[in-house]
C-alpha cells in the first residue's frame, strides 16, 4: 500500500478532472434538454396551456423508454453513436453521449414535476386576467417553479456523478474508471478509498451547494 | 350586463358524464352586486367559470356586453378577460413576487409604461388600503390583506365585472365584513358589476341585490334577494334557509311548556310587537317570547318570532287567526 504516491495523486487528479469534465458537459446538456422537454411534456399537458395528448403522450413514452434500460446497458447500446457524434467509443467524450440522454429523460421528469407543482389556480389567475401564455410562462410559471427547479438539478447533477462512475466499466476515464482497474482488477485498496473519498466529497459538495442555492432563494419570500 | 342563454356544461370523464350546469338561463344586470349559492358540487364554480372562458361551455351561450363569447379566440378573448377581474378562495398570488409586483405584471403585460405603473398600483393600493404593505410577499399577509392584493390586482386594467369565487370562505367573521365592505365600494364608486359565489346565505342578504340558487347543475330558484329569502318558493331554497337559522327550542323549556308555540313570520314594514300586545289585550290571552329575530335585507326587516300563547284552546284559536290576519305567515310548532 502507497508504494508510489506521487503516481496515484497523478492518476487521481487525471480521474478527477475526467469526471468534472463528464458531469458538467452532461449535466449541462441534461439541463437544457431535459427542462425543455419537461417544459413541453407539462405544457401539453395543462388545458391552460397547450393541452395536447397526442404530443404528450408521445413524449411521455419516450421518456419512460429511456428511464426503463438500465444505465449500463444503454451505455453499451449508444456507444456506436456516440462515435457518429463526437467520433470516439472510449474515454469520456464517449461517455458523455449516453450520459446525456440518459440524464435528459432523468430530468425531463423532474422539471416536468416542478412545473406540475406550482399552484394551478395562481397560473389560472393569471390567465384569467388575459396576460398571454407566453408571458404567464416566462414570468409567473418559470420563477414559482425556480426553487424546485434548482433543487431537482441536485438531484440530477448527482444522478450524473453516479452514472459517470458507472462509465468506468467501460473504459470511460474517471474516477469510476480508476477504482475500477487499479481498485478492483489490481487489488489496489489505496485507489479505491481515495476514489471512494473523492466521490463522497463530491456528493456533499453538489448537495450542499443545492441546498445552500435554494435556501437563498427562499428566504427572499 | 352577463346572459347565460340555456347554458349546460358537462364533463366526459372515462366512463361518466358529470352535467356540471344543465340548462341554465339567467340575466345579471350591469352594476348588480349578484349572488350564487348552492350546495357543494351544485355547479356554482363551474358557471362562474364560464363568463370569462375558463370553461368552455357544452351547449348554450354566454352573453357579455351583449356580445356571445363562446367563439372568442385569441386576442378578442384576452380582451374580454382584461375586462372582467377574478378573485378566489385561496386568493391565487404568486408567492415569489411582492404585492407590486403581483399586480405590475397586469400592467406591464398590457404595454403599461414604468411610471403609469408605479403610479397605477400606488393607486390601487391605497383604494383597497393596503398602502404600507406594497413590497411584502405574500407569506408576510394575512388573510383579508392577500385577498386585497388580488382585488387590486383583478381591478388593475380597470374591469368593469368582478367575477368572485368565495372570496370570504377562507376569512375569519371579522375579516369577512372589511372585503364584503370593499368589495360594496367596488361596486358602488367604480360601477363595477360583482358576481359572487358564497355558501354563507349572511354574505348574500349583506351585499347583493339579486341572487340565484344552484342544486344538481340547475338554477332552482332566482330573484330578489329578499324576496327569495322572506319567501322561498323551491323546497331547496327552503331547506337551505332553515339549515342557516337553525334554532331549537331546548327540551328543558319545551317540558314546561303548556299552550301553543308558534312561529310567526313578517316582512316588510308590519312590526309585530304591538299586533301582539294588541291582539293579548283584545283577547286576554297570556303570551311568552321565547326567540327573536330581525334581520335586515337591502335594508328591508324581515323577522321571525317564536312565542308561546297560553290560555284556553278556543282563546288560542282565535289568536292564531288573528294573528294570521296582521302577520305574513304563522306556523304551529307545538301545540300542548
Ligand atoms: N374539470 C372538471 N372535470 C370533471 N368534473 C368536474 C370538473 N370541474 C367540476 N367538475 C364536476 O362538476 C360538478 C360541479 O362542480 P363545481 O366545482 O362547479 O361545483 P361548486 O358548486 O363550485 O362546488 P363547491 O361549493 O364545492 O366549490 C362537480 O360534480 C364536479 O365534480
Ligand atoms: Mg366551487
Amino acid at each position: 500500500m502507497f508504494e508510489n504516491i506521487p503516481k496515484l495523486v497523478d492518476n487521481t487528479l487525471r480521474a478527477l478532472a475526467q469526471t468534472g469534465y463528464m458531469v458538467v458537459i452532461s449535466l449541462a446538456v441534461s439541463i437544457v434538454l431535459g427542462g425543455l422537454l419537461g417544459l413541453l411534456i407539462y405544457l401539453t399537458s395543462e388545458e391552460l396551456f397547450l393541452r395536447n395528448r397526442v404530443i404528450n403522450n408521445i413524449m411521455n413514452v419516450a421518456v419512460n423508454i429511456i428511464r426503463s434500460i438500465p444505465f449500463l446497458i444503454l451505455m453499451i447500446f449508444l456507444l456506436p453513436l456516440s462515435k457518429l457524434i463526437v467520433g470516439t467509443k472510449i474515454g469520456p467524450d464517449a461517455v458523455i453521449v449516453p450520459l446525456s440522454i440518459c440524464n435528459t429523460a432523468f430530468f425531463a421528469r423532474l422539471a416536468e414535476a416542478s412545473f406540475s407543482e406550482v399552484d394551478r389556480g395562481v397560473i389560472e389567475a393569471f390567465v384569467a386576467s388575459g396576460a398571454p401564455k407566453i408571458s404567464v410562462i416566462t414570468k409567473i410559471l418559470f420563477p414559482e417553479a425556480f426553487p424546485s427547479f434548482v433543487k431537482n438539478i441536485t438531484v440530477t447533477a448527482l444522478s450524473v456523478l453516479g452514472y459517470s462512475a458507472m462509465a468506468g466499466l467501460v473504459g470511460g476515464g474517471g474516477l469510476g474508471d480508476l477504482a475500477y482497474r487499479y481498485g478492483y482488477q489490481q487489488y489496489k485498496t489505496d485507489v479505491l478509498l481515495v476514489c471512494i473519498i473523492l466521490l463522497i466529497v463530491l456528493v456533499q459538495l453538489i448537495q450542499y451547494t443545492g441546498d445552500g442555492i435554494v435556501s437563498r432563494i427562499n428566504k427572499k419570500r | 350586463m352577463i346572459e347565460f342563454r340555456n347554458t349546460s356544461v358537462s364533463f366526459r370523464q372515462k366512463k361518466n358524464t358529470t352535467e356540471a350546469v344543465r340548462d341554465v338561463s339567467l340575466t345579471i344586470e350591469k352594476g348588480t352586486i349578484y349572488g350564487i349559492v348552492g350546495g357543494s358540487g351544485a355547479g356554482k364554480s363551474t358557471l362562474l367559470r364560464t363568463i370569462n372562458r375558463l370553461q368552455p361551455v357544452t351547449g348554450g351561450d354566454v352573453l357579455v356586453n351583449g356580445e356571445s363569447i363562446i367563439g372568442l379566440k385569441g386576442s378578442r378573448l384576452r380582451e374580454l378577460r382584461k375586462n372582467i377581474g377574478m378573485i378566489f378562495q385561496h386568493f391565487n398570488l404568486a408567492s415569489n413576487k411582492t404585492v407590486f409586483q403581483n399586480i405590475a405584471f397586469m400592467l406591464e403585460t398590457f404595454g403599461w409604461s414604468r411610471a403609469d405603473t408605479e403610479n397605477r398600483v400606488t393607486e390601487l393600493l391605497r383604494f383597497v388600503n393596503i398602502p404600507e404593505k406594497r413590497d411584502e410577499y405574500p407569506s408576510a399577509l394575512s388573510g383579508g390583506q392577500k385577498q386585497r392584493v388580488a382585488i387590486a390586482r383583478a381591478l388593475a386594467n380597470n374591469a368593469d365585472i368582478l367575477l368572485c369565487d368565495e372570496p370570504t370562505s377562507a376569512l375569519d367573521a371579522e375579516t369577512t365584513l372589511s372585503v364584503l365592505e370593499l368589495l360594496r365600494k367596488i361596486n358602488r364608486e367604480l360601477g363595477v358589476t360583482v358576481v359572487i359565489i358564497t355558501h354563507e346565505l349572511d354574505v348574500v342578504k349583506s351585499i347583493c341585490s339579486r341572487v340565484a340558487v344552484m342544486e344538481n347543475g340547475r338554477v332552482v330558484e332566482e330573484g330578489d334577494v329578499y324576496d327569495v329569502f322572506s319567501s322561498p318558493k323551491s323546497e331547496f331554497t327552503r331547506l337551505l334557509i332553515k339549515r342557516t337559522q337553525n334554532f331549537e327550542i331546548p327540551e328543558g323549556i319545551l317540558s314546561e311548556i303548556s299552550g301553543d308555540v308558534l312561529k310567526i313570520t313578517y316582512r316588510g314594514e308590519s312590526a309585530v310587537g304591538p299586533v301582539l300586545s294588541d291582539i293579548a289585550r283584545e283577547t286576554g290571552a297570556d303570551y311568552n317570547i321565547l326567540h327573536g329575530k330581525i334581520e335586515y335585507i337591502n335594508g328591508i326587516p324581515l323577522g321571525i318570532l317564536y312565542v308561546n300563547i297560553l290560555g284556553s284552546s278556543e282563546l288560542r284559536e282565535t289568536v292564531r287567526e288573528k294573528l294570521r290576519e296582521k302577520t305574513s305567515e304563522v306556523e304551529v310548532l307545538y301545540n300542548v
